[in-house]
């Protein structure tokens, strides 16, 4: 036992030696390592960015019409809906289609009821600040990301154009909601529905374009929904409802093809890394014939070597992925601002760079199999005569 | 003379090595396959997706919104704007008048085909008039819509990528059922893509006062633009954002085409010069193993420049070969293959392309990924130390 401890630890210079050698080679496996994982990393954000929001599972329930989720329905089916048994409280919000000073700064703006900031489970915020702006007839509640873009304060009056109905606007900042999803920037701008209704056309008054419904036990959304849905089936405005995490992966599913894509290429980035390392290391484990008949000669057993090839892998692999997974880490936040109008969630979430050191070590075991088969072929007495 | 014959017989000798060392010759040639197959694959997306926008919209066609929209589902023109667009300088007029069209848009839901989920997709209210400002409009299949009928013709893409849109099929949607009576072509533009319809029908199941979303003037010439445009979004009776058509679409998909381009492009950078490791990797371990065969080659006599040239040859014709397979299979899956994603507001359905200048570009990146590989073990090849190197052995 210690004496096997003991050959382990005289394995580590062994391995700097082996990998100091052929300093060159080394450099250039490292290097592609390196590349891959930082691919790697990038196309997790990518991919983060595609099902951003949707591994939310909450008890919620969200209901469009069923034309589609750019029709309205009545404010009135709030108390319906309400007494629905199994329902807890029902909240609505209303698009608003605002900009800040130009155009291009166009707000993420809902109308929504007194009682939504509390249903909403992608916001928080302290409840004083929400005291204040229920109190606020003109009070709006904005998403950090969007107050620290356009350095917002809480207390500030906020001057927003609107596309059609009345032009122009003034809010004030009476809270800074945070989003409770990690990684997702908060860009939400909340004002009150009463605030925007009296003054809507009247072809869109006391319409809303969805309603968000609270309800008491998870495991009875699916029954839930196709009642709410039933009751309004023969109205002129019938609904469709769907869990919150439905709505949200309906929404990502419209860029399905895009989410394949970026599967494929980063399969094709590991199949190329895979063959690369395999190869290299093949060779530099083939090129040592006559030292793994020495070892073996030294009374190493075979499992000793494999040990030493299998550790050589590990190290520069876990190394590389390391550095690698380290590079995207950096690169991704750079990267946000060129593809945030269509990914607001591009980050690269730790579960990610966990799964890429757990591929590294498979890499590492993956790449070592051509090359035990060669050590374990080798016959000291032979490939020592032959060198 | 004598050098390139020298050249030769060294390329030749190289090439025929490959046979001694199949899987590392492989794995070089399958490492630039795969970089030229990614490159090729990402790019026919941004290329498909971008022909698909750019041939939609005419630049002398003028796009008129309420002010600070972004798009016809945010903009709402009351009807009495319509005389003020109308006598505006640089309309085109024809026998039966100015040359201008009022549209009214809304999204409906529909499933693609093999999913359950609902996605955007556009139904345009269209006047008669504005088959003559997008003249590439033309029916296929069945025939135009009825004015004040609910009748929809639909896009041909739409119509191959969406359930229950084929000729003849009812749709029941805002409470009326609505008939399938043609479905069009557009050029392969966005319109492909979308529902469309007589714009009073629209109106009235939507319960729409009579505002228009976006009203479409076919100017003089695309010269013409800047006078009208400044003509009305001057204009104190109005409050309207003036835009080319053409312009408008660029905008709209804008955002995807960026991100493609800049996901894209890192990718390949990345993929590229780990391709080039990988390959500088593997040539200059086969360089090692021959070690003494080149030295014998130079000690018989072969010149250095002849040994290096080789090398690098044999780079190249790594690269190429990767590259030429690579733009092959790259072909034969991505070419045509028909995707559709939400661009703006609504799904736009377009095909992957791969064009003859990516195909070009792809073989230069093959080409260059190859010398580079190949330059270090050339250098090293051309550069042994004879004696010290026969001596090794």
């Amino acid at each position: 036992m210690v004496s096997s401890i003991r050959l382990q630890l005289k394995i580590v210079p062994l391995l700097w030696g082996n990998l100091n050698r052929r300093r060159l080679r080394s450099g250039l496996t490292l290097l592609s390592i390196i590349i891959g994982f930082a691919l790697f990393g990038i196309l997790g954000a990518v991919l983060q960015g595609f099902t951003t929001g949707i591994t939310n599972g909450s008890a919620e329930l969200v209901v469009f019409n069923r034309n589609s989720r750019f029709h309205g329905l009545p404010i009135s089916y709030q108390d319906s809906i309400e007494s629905i048994h199994g329902v807890q409280k029902v909240g609505y919000m209303q698009w608003f289609g605002g900009y800040y000073q130009d155009p291009r700064n166009q707000l993420a703006g809902f109308a929504v009821s007194p009682n939504y900031p509390g249903i909403d489970p992608t916001i928080t915020l302290p409840s004083r600040q929400i005291a204040q702006w229920d109190q606020d007839k003109t009070g709006v509640i904005v998403g950090a990301s969007t107050a620290s873009r356009y350095g917002w304060k809480l207390g500030e009056s906020i001057p927003v154009l609107n596309t059609y109905g009345v032009k122009s606007w003034t809010f004030i900042v009476d809270g800074i909601a945070h989003s409770t999803i990690p990684g997702r920037p908060s860009d939400g701008f909340f004002l009150h529905y009463d605030y925007l209704n009296q003054s809507s056309p009247l072809s869109v008054q006391n319409t809303v374009s969805a309603f968000l419904v609270g309800i008491t036990d998870a495991d009875h959304a699916a029954r839930l929904s196709s009642e709410i849905d039933n009751r309004f089936a023969n109205s002129s405005a019938p609904t469709r409802t769907n869990t919150a995490q439905a709505v949200a992966q309906g929404f990502s599913d419209q860029f399905a093809n895009l989410g394949e894509i970026v599967l494929i290429v980063a399969g094709a980035v590991f199949l190329s890394l895979l063959l690369i390392t395999c190869n290299v290391h093949a060779q530099s484990v083939r090129e040592r014939t006559s030292e793994w008949a020495t070892l073996r000669t030294f009374g190493f057993t075979n499992r000793n070597i494999f040990a030493i090839v299998v550790a050589e892998a590990m190290l520069i692999t876990l190394v590389g992925s390391v550095i690698g997974l380290g590079i995207a880490r950096l690169l991704v936040p750079l990267l946000a601002h060129e593809v945030e109008m269509v990914l607001p969630g591009f980050l690269l979430p730790l579960q990610a760079i966990g799964l890429g050191l757990v591929i590294a070590a498979f890499i590492a075991v993956a790449t070592s199999i051509v090359p035990l088969i060669q050590v374990a072929g080798i016959r000291p007495a032979v490939a020592l005569r032959r060198a | 003379m004598a050098w390139f014959k020298e050249l030769l017989a060294l390329i030749v000798f190289n090439i025929r090595s490959w046979r001694l060392r199949p899987m590392a010759t492989g794995v070089a040639i399958a490492s630039f396959l795969i970089v030229v197959l990614v490159f090729v694959g990402i790019f026919s997306v941004e290329n498909g997706f971008t022909a698909t926008a750019r041939s939609t919209g005419a630049s002398d066609v003028a796009m008129v919104l309420s002010q600070g929209a972004r798009s016809e589902m945010s903009s709402s023109l009351p009807i009495s704007d319509v005389g003020v667009i109308e006598s505006a300088p640089g309309v085109t007029h024809n026998s039966n008048g100015p040359l201008i069209a009022g549209e009214y848009t809304d999204i409906i839901n529909a499933t693609k085909h093999g999913s359950q989920e609902p996605t955007d997709v556009t139904v345009r209210g269209v006047d008669k008039s504005m088959f003559t400002l997008e003249p590439q409009v033309k029916i296929v299949a069945g025939r135009m819509f009825k004015t004040g009928v609910n009748e929809l013709i639909v896009g041909r893409r739409a119509a191959q990528e969406f359930k229950g849109f084929t000729l003849g099929s009812t749709v029941h949607w805002l409470q009326t059922d609505w008939k399938v009576v043609g479905i069009f072509s557009s050029n392969g533009d966005v319109h492909e893509s979308e529902l469309w319809t007589d714009i009073h029908a629209l109106q009235n199941a939507d319960q729409n006062n009579g505002n228009v979303a976006a009203m479409y003037a076919k100017l003089t010439s695309a010269n013409a633009f800047p006078a009208f445009q400044q003509s009305l979004e001057h204009n104190p009776q109005l409050s309207v954002s003036v835009l080319r058509q053409s312009d408008y679409y660029l905008q709209q998909t804008n955002a995807l085409t960026r991100f493609i381009a800049s996901i894209g492009g890192l990718v390949t950078l990345l993929m590229g010069i780990g391709a080039v490791v990988g390959a500088m990797n593997i040539m200059y371990t086969t360089i090692v193993v021959r070690t003494s065969e080149l030295a014998t080659l130079r000690a018989i006599g072969f010149q250095a420049s002849s040994t290096f040239s080789a090398v690098m040859i044999e780079g190249l014709l790594l690269g190429v070969i990767g590259g030429v397979v690579g733009i092959l299979g790259a072909w034969l899956i991505f070419n045509g293959h028909q995707a559709s994603t939400l661009s703006g507001y609504g799904q736009v359905i377009f095909n992957f392309a791969v064009t003859v200048p990516l195909m070009i570009l792809s073989i230069g990146i093959a080409v260059f990924m190859g010398l580079i590989g190949g330059l270090y073990p050339a250098l090293r090849a051309s550069r042994l130390a004879i004696s010290v190197a026969l001596r090794e052995t």
